[in-house]
């Protein structure tokens, strides 16, 4: 199901998720219309527009921790303009597992979008390159980051995009004991705790570092 | 030497009062001795004597008082004169021819005396009107009491008893007449004296009648104790209802000296209050003392100073702010000199409104120069609130363009996005690389326009506060930048200004300065917020060279803020703003 006030962006938004043969029950303009038609129609994932009316600010999010709160089952994927770090953490502060944000220019990339709603289908955490290599970027002083090798830094990347150990293998062609060897180095170099080692947790320790280091 | 003239002339000033008091004090005891112990039939019982007494010397006491704490007043002198007056009836009882005569003919002088002091009171000194009258009330006085006694014997009746010195020939019938004819004049003069007092009253300045009023307040027990009087000579109270009138009368009489003294005590001690003012006003124009300079002036430690705005519309105090005035309180105006009103004191309704305006008045000049300060600055605090309402609209009308072009351009534009990757997605390879090329055009625009838009007004600001948008400032910076905020969110000119004051001061450390970290310390503190940032750079920043630091300096002032720059050479800079939070 797609939740977004512009018509014209929503309907080239259900058409690309209608080409990868998702099936699209319902297109929404508001918050309001999509609470009442998930209750019907009990999507398995819901993309929603970060700003939608009536303040045109971050409806979007209220709607998506609101929807989980009411059906647990149901994923979400927030489309959103904002690249800033700020929105993506409360959003996964909020709701665990099988949730996303991703930038809005990814409707340019019809993969990049269906792989993230197949994913959060699948209770994966997504979050946008884009805001992991800012959290990534920002310069710091003197910081554990500086620790890490060119590798491991990738590999950091990928686990703050969501990705488990095998889909970050997948991504960065490594095998799967190569990359757990990289994650419990850098969980280390870190100084995370090593319990978090997979799924939501993961990105949102990994996220919350970053960000507050 | 000095000190010794000026000694003789204080001693010389004072003989006067105090010999004339003594001498009356003196005159007083001796004719109470006299009466007392006289043999002559008539002569007053020791409660009149006594009451007699009081009032002589109360006069005489007031008199002195006066004479010596106010001498360029004649009230004194004429006090004295009253007691003096009082005690000539009295001489009578000394026994001899002479001394019975010149008591007898002057027994009710000290009526003019009195009549004198009143029509003088509060100056001393009479209008030519008043002179006349008191003269012609006491030539007629003389005459008639002359003439009244060349026919009256008084046949006392006793061997040694002393005689009529006027006496021409004993004509009962005719002296009656004469006394019967005075009583006639006497009313026409009482008419006349109290139809001047009430003129004078009316025509008394707000001053004057502060000082007539205690002295009006004494005539009121006088008037009834000479209606007693005379209500007890038409149907007679007999002996000691007589004796009782006379004494009530003596002592309502001793009413009248100290009306006089609180009277004129009065008006000195306000005249003292404002000579006083007059001395201090001028070092206390234009400081926050001068209300209360004034307020001290009235007695009145809430008095509040307002001003008339240039257009009349309303009130203002001193810093040109509006001045509401709560009714039930007196408002007092402050005169301009041409006719005009500078503005109102505005004080206590108990406040006597004739001290009132002499401080008004007395003020004025200064108060004048005051008002037109009052004025700028209500001008000032005019320009600065259009300001800062300006710069106010100015971020509700970037916000505005940001939203739009949010939902407007960069909507559409990804709509668009969509519609190409859809078309990418079944087109053949040479098409597909065409398209991308296109993708990445759009995307380019895309990127372009969030910057654009981000520009004119951080989204992130206006949804999340000043913390978030800093921090996402520090994420995209080139160096480190570490941001501490604290305290409650502001107005939103008020964080517009501080999110661009920092980042302008990013991009100056890291253009100019070469600085390698940054420090963002945003604190609200007393209802303003403090912005400082810090670098470690090259330092040398002048405020006067460049646009950059100009622009944030008018940015923070248009919302009333102010900025301090510290750029020692080679020792890094730090800028802080501060800006009021609401």
């Amino acid at each position: 199901m797609v939740a977004d006030d512009s018509v014209l962006f929503r309907k080239g938004l259900v058409r690309l998720i209608q080409d990868a043969d998702i099936e699209v029950m319902a297109d929404v303009g508001d918050a309001e219309a999509l609470i009442s038609r998930v209750a019907v129609e009990q999507p398995d994932v819901v993309v929603v527009d970060i700003r939608m009316p009536p303040t045109h600010t971050t409806e979007g999010i209220e709607a998506a921790i609101d929807l989980r709160r009411r059906h647990p089952g149901i994923a979400v994927l927030v489309l959103s303009h904002y690249v800033e770090t700020e929105y993506a953490v409360e959003l996964l502060e909020d709701i665990e597992g099988s949730v996303g944000y991703l930038l809005k220019d990814r409707v340019t990339d019809p993969g990049e979008l269906v792989d993230a709603i197949r994913r959060v289908a699948a209770g994966e955490t997504v979050v946008d390159s884009e805001v992991v290599a800012r959290l990534l970027g920002r310069r710091r002083r003197s910081s554990p980051l500086d620790d890490l090798t060119d590798r491991e830094r990738d590999v950091l990347a990928a686990m703050a995009e969501g990705r488990s150990n095998q889909g970050i293998a997948d991504a960065l062609f490594m095998s799967p004991k190569t990359v757990e060897a990289h994650t419990s180095a850098i969980f280390r170099k870190l100084g995370l705790d090593p319990n978090d080692d997979g799924g939501h947790r993961r990105v949102l320790a990994v996220v919350t570092w970053l960000r507050n280091e | 030497m000095g000190t010794m003239g000026c000694m003789s002339i204080r001693i010389q000033a004072r003989l006067p009062p105090i010999a004339a008091g003594v001498g009356v004090g003196i005159l007083g005891l001796a004719t109470a001795l006299a009466a007392g112990s006289s043999s002559i039939p008539g002569a007053p019982q020791p409660l009149v004597i006594g009451a007699d007494l009081a009032f002589g010397w109360a006069f005489a006491l007031v008199g002195v008082v006066l004479w010596l704490r106010y001498p360029d007043t004649r009230v004194g002198a004429l006090s004295v004169l009253v007691g003096f007056a009082s005690f000539l009836a009295d001489i009578r009882w000394f026994g001899t021819d002479v001394a019975w005569t010149v008591g007898s003919v002057l027994v009710d002088a000290h009526l003019v005396a009195l009549a004198w002091v009143l029509l003088a009171f509060p100056t001393g000194r009479l209008t030519s009107g008043e002179s006349v009258f008191v003269s012609g009330l006491a030539v007629y006085y003389v005459v008639l009491s002359v003439a009244g006694h060349l026919f009256e014997d008084p046949a006392l009746g006793c061997a040694d008893c002393p005689e009529n010195l006027l006496l021409v020939r004993a004509d009962p019938e005719l002296s009656d007449v004469i006394w019967g004819a005075g009583q006639v004049i006497n009313l026409a003069f009482v008419i006349a004296l109290v139809w001047m007092v009430v003129h004078k009253w009316r025509s008394a300045s707000a001053v004057s009648r502060r000082a007539l009023s205690p002295v009006m307040w004494s005539l009121w027990p006088i008037g009834g104790a000479i209606a007693a009087a005379f209500l007890e000579q038409l149907v007679g109270f007999g002996a000691s209802g007589a004796t009782a009138v006379l004494v009530a009368e003596r002592l309502a009489l001793v009413m009248f000296p100290i009306g006089l003294g609180v009277g004129l005590l009065r008006t000195r001690l306000d005249q003292a209050r404002i000579s006083d003012l007059a001395v201090r006003i001028e070092g206390v124009v234009g400081s926050a003392e001068l209300e209360s300079t004034i307020g001290e002036a009235l007695g009145d430690p809430t008095t509040k100073v307002g001003f008339w705005t240039s257009d009349r519309r309303g009130l203002i105090d001193r810093s040109g702010r509006p001045l509401e005035v709560d009714t039930g309180r007196q408002q007092v105006p402050i005169p301009a000199g041409d006719g005009e009103e500078i503005g109102v004191i505005v004080c206590d309704v108990g406040v006597d409104e004739a001290l009132a305006g002499a401080v008004a008045a007395t003020a004025s000049l200064a108060l004048r120069n005051e008002s037109l300060r009052a004025e700028l600055r209500r001008r000032l605090l005019e320009v600065e609130e259009s300001r800062g309402r300006i710069a106010e609209a100015a971020v509700t009308e970037r916000r505005r363009i940001e939203r739009d072009l949010h939902d407007g351009a960069q909507q559409s534009l990804l709509a668009l996005g969509a519609s190409l990757g859809s078309i990418r997605a079944r087109a053949d390879a040479r098409l597909g690389s065409m398209l991308d090329d296109a993708i990445a055009d759009l995307r380019a625009i895309v990127d372009e326009l969030r910057e654009f838009a981000r520009g004119v007004h951080p989204a992130i600001l206006s949804e999340r506060g000043l913390a978030p948008a800093l921090e996402a400032l520090a994420e995209r910076a080139s160096i480190p930048v570490a941001v501490g905020v604290t305290g409650p969110r502001c107005r939103p000119s008020t964080e517009a200004a501080a999110y661009f004051f920092v980042a302008e001061a990013i991009t100056n450390a890291t253009r100019h300065a070469g600085a390698s970290a940054v420090d963002v310390v945003v604190e609200v503190d007393d209802g303003r917020m403090h912005v400082r940032v810090s670098d470690d750079g090259s330092g040398g920043a002048d405020p006067g060279s460049g646009t950059g630091i100009v622009g944030l300096h008018d940015r923070l002032a248009a919302l009333g803020g102010t900025l301090t720059l510290q750029s020692p050479d080679g020792g890094g800079t730090v800028l802080e703003g501060v800006i009021p939070c609401e």
